[in-house]
Order: C-alpha cells, then sequence, then structure tokens
C-alpha cells in the first residue's frame, strides 16, 4: 500500500525554504564518505618499514 | 530525481546522520542542513522542481551549484564496490622450508613457511602457542613467498596472493581464516574486522581505536597488566549472530617506543624477544596475554585513544563523524547489506568516547570506572 505522508512533506518543505543561503551553501560541503578496506588487513607498517622495505 | 542513487540504510547519531550505499559498501557521515538538501533533492521530480523548493535567497548559481554538488556527491557514494580478486595458483610444496605446530584450545594448526622471513609475518603474534606436538593437524596453512608474491593457502586452497610489501593484507587474510577455525565459522558470518584493540573485565568489552601511533596496542597492554584481559589486539572481529566481538590470539603487538612505559610494569617485559622488522625501522616485541573467560563479549563503549605526554588524562564524549573517520577506512567491513544494516544498529548501540592520557595509574582507573557502568551481562 502506498503511503503518503504529507505532513512530513509540509516540515520539509517548511525547513528547506527556511534554510538560509549561508547555511544551504556551507551544509552541501560538510559530507564525509568513506569507504571501508575491500580485504581484511593488520596494521600497514609504517612507511619505509616493515619486513620487505621498498629497495632504494 | 534519481532515486535509485539514494542510500539504502540512514541512522541519526545526535547531531549526525550516518548514510550506507549498498552499491558501493561505503559510509557517509552527513549533518542535519546536508540530510534536509540531500532527502529534497531524491524528493523531487527535476532539478528545477528542487531549485524552486529551496531558499528564495540563493541566485540561480547558488542552487545550480548546491545541486550540482549533491548530484556529484551521489555518484561518488554509488561507484559499484568490487570485492578483492584473486588467482588460481597452485600450491608448491616444495617451499615448505619451515613448519610449526600451534594448538588453540582444542585445534591442532599446522603452518608451513617458506623462509625465517615470510615466517616472521605471522609466527611472532602468535608463538606463545607453538608447540612441539605431532598430532596431526585440524587444519594446514601454507606461506610462501614466490616472485615477489606472497601467497596464503589454507588446506591446499589459495586464500590470498598480494605483492610482498602489502603483506599486512596476508596477516590479516591469515587472522580471518584462523578466527573461522577457532570459531567454527565461515566468513560470512562475520559483520568485519574492526582495526582496533578490545578489552574485557570478562562481563563486557570496549574497544580501542585510533590512528597508528595513537597508543592503542600500549594501553592495552597497561591495562593486560592491571587485571584486564585482552580479547583482541589491532584486528577485532564482530560477528553478524550476536554483535559480539570474539577472541583473537595474537599477542599484543608494541613498538620500541612502548618499551620504556611498559618495561616496570609488565612483569618480565624484559625477557620479551625483540622482533627485528629491519635494521633501521620496526623493532617490536610481541606480548601474550592471558585468556579471557569466554571467547566474546558484548561491547559497550568505542574509545578513540590518544596518548601525549605529559597531559592529563581525560575521557569525554565525541561524535560518531569523529569515530567512523578513525575507523572505517582501516576496517573491512561486510558489503552484504543485513552486515551493513547490523553494524549500524551496534553502533547506535555503544557509547562513543575519546581519551587522552600519559599518567599510566590514572588511565586504569578512568577504565575501571566506565567498565563498571557497564549493565550486567551474565
Amino acid at each position: 500500500m502506498k503511503k503518503d505522508n504529507n505532513s512530513d512533506k509540509i516540515t520539509r518543505k517548511e525547513a528547506i525554504s527556511k534554510m538560509g543561503k549561508y547555511a544551504a551553501l556551507t551544509a552541501v560541503g560538510t559530507f564525509v564518505i568513506l569507504n571501508p578496506l575491500k580485504a581484511q588487513s593488520s596494521s600497514p607498517p609504517d612507511p619505509g618499514g616493515g619486513l620487505f622495505p621498498p629497495v632504494d | 530525481m534519481i532515486t535509485s542513487l539514494a542510500p539504502t540504510y540512514k541512522k541519526v547519531f545526535g547531531d549526525y546522520w550516518v548514510l550506507w550505499y549498498a552499491i558501493s559498501n561505503s559510509y557517509s557521515v552527513i549533518n542535519s542542513d546536508f540530510k534536509l538538501l540531500l532527502d529534497t533533492y531524491l524528493a523531487s521530480e527535476t532539478t528545477t522542481v528542487f531549485s524552486s523548493t529551496i531558499s528564495n535567497e540563493l541566485s540561480d548559481s547558488d542552487k545550480a551549484q548546491i545541486s550540482d554538488t549533491l548530484l556529484n556527491y551521489l555518484e561518488c557514494c554509488n561507484i559499484p564496490y568490487t570485492s578483492a580478486t584473486t588467482n588460481l595458483a597452485k600450491l608448491d610444496t616444495s617451499l615448505r622450508n619451515i613448519s610449526k605446530q600451534y594448538i588453540f584450545d582444542t585445534k591442532n594448526v599446522q603452518i608451513h613457511y617458506s623462509s625465517e622471513l615470510v615466517l616472521k609475518t605471522i609466527h611472532p603474534s602468535i608463538a606463545h602457542y607453538c608447540n612441539s606436538s605431532t598430532h596431526k593437524a585440524d587444519v594446514t596453512f601454507d606461506i610462501y613467498l614466490q616472485n615477489d608474491d606472497l601467497y596464503l593457502f589454507k588446506d591446499k586452497h589459495l586464500i590470498s596472493c598480494v605483492p610482498k610489501s602489502d603483506y599486512h593484507l596476508i596477516q590479516g587474510k591469515f587472522i580471518m581464516q584462523l578466527l573461522c577455525v577457532l570459531h567454527n565459522k565461515v566468513e560470512q558470518d562475520w559483520i568485519g574486522t574492526l582495526h582496533g584493540s578490545t578489552i574485557t573485565d570478562g562481563n563486557s568489552s570496549m574497544l580501542f581505536v585510533g590512528k597508528s601511533g595513537k597508543g592503542k596496542s600500549t594501553l592495552c597492554a597497561l591495562l593486560a597488566a592491571n587485571g584486564f584481559d585482552l580479547l583482541a589486539d589491532d584486528v577485532s572481529p564482530l560477528l553478524s549472530k550476536n554483535q559480539h566481538i570474539y577472541y583473537n590470539p595474537s599477542a599484543i603487538s608494541l613498538k620500541e617506543g612502548a618499551f620504556n612505559l611498559l618495561q616496570p610494569i609488565v612483569t618480565n617485559f624484559e625477557t620479551l624477544p625483540i622482533v627485528e622488522f629491519n635494521t633501521t625501522k620496526g623493532r617490536l616485541k610481541y606480548m601474550p596475554c592471558r585468556i579471557p573467560r569466554k571467547q566474546h563479549y558484548p561491547c559497550h563503549s568505542i574509545i578513540l585513544v590518544n596518548y601525549q605526554p605529559d597531559s592529563e588524562t581525560k575521557l569525554e564524549t565525541v561524535s560518531i563523524k569523529h569515530i567512523l573517520e578513525t575507523l572505517i577506512e582501516d576496517s573491512w567491513l561486510s558489503p552484504n547489506p543485513k552486515h551493513a544494516n547490523q553494524f549500524l544498529n551496534w553502533l547506535n548501540g555503544v557509547t562513543l568516547y575519546q581519551l587522552t592520557y600519559s599518567s599510566t595509574a590514572s588511565v586504569v582507573t578512568e577504565i575501571s570506572t566506565l567498565f563498571k557502568q557497564a549493565p550486567q551481562t551474565l
């Protein structure tokens, strides 16, 4: 069954129209996107360290 | 608008929302203003409708810029996830130059290494389980270096192959496989392996997170020397079934910078062998700890650790943004939607703190007090 929550819509519409210019322009620059590792890992070695350091 | 780009799950954490996107397995932390803009954007049929909905104070170019940023954000959150691939190499048994047997409770594990150097990737952290038993192994691992690649096999099946410089990925895969053996699980049973160390008081547990060098392992060694039990160092596995953190048998890995601090506190610290990783950097000690009474505990707090010489001990609440910025990108988290939902719910049930410390006595007192506040689970 399609549920149309009009009260929510009005609330959001009111809220977005009241959001000032500065708040809106600032808000769009505040997100972070975080990607987990794709495979399990232990702590990587410090740069230049580790068991198999890069050959200079 | 393109509703297919919408997040799969949304959860509010105080002033922030955490969104999860199934297609990319990415987590996004946004504030309530961004959430309002995003919801409005996704609910608008066209960008023109969106532009007409937002504030009249904004110029047309401001509105276009906001629309573009939101679309760009959504596209970044919807880059398809591709899992790490592996090749089909066959096991080369001629590289079984060093063989070690380990006994973990009832499980007998044999590992064949190709050289002393390769042995150093795994053996020092589980050396305290090494046994000269000649009983038949329940599981056999092969770890070898061939043409600058490191291979990990479990019962002759290839598990992982990585360039030798990425040996931490072989260590991570090995730990995952070992956890599956010890706890009778498969990889698909886990929500993730969280980058952090977990301590238990026998009732519940706390996960200590922080970037490399911030003192997680040092703090866990301190706490282990003061009556608490180490549940997991560096890799803390979270199980889907009960959302508990499980026992990881690896010893605490301690960098040279922590030796002086721990020497007077940890019994027989000077007798722990030093593992030389190379001549200029990376002298480590591995500190085995008493096995906890149970194999798994619920976790009630995540603590962001920040060791600062000469600082006062200070425990304060911290935002989800701060915690996730530290935790997510160094952890493996299952892309399964069920697991992602469980992870968000689990996060919602734990208290988040930041701990700054230098004094060893006061930090132990602070953590003891926090443990006492946890609900009794028994």
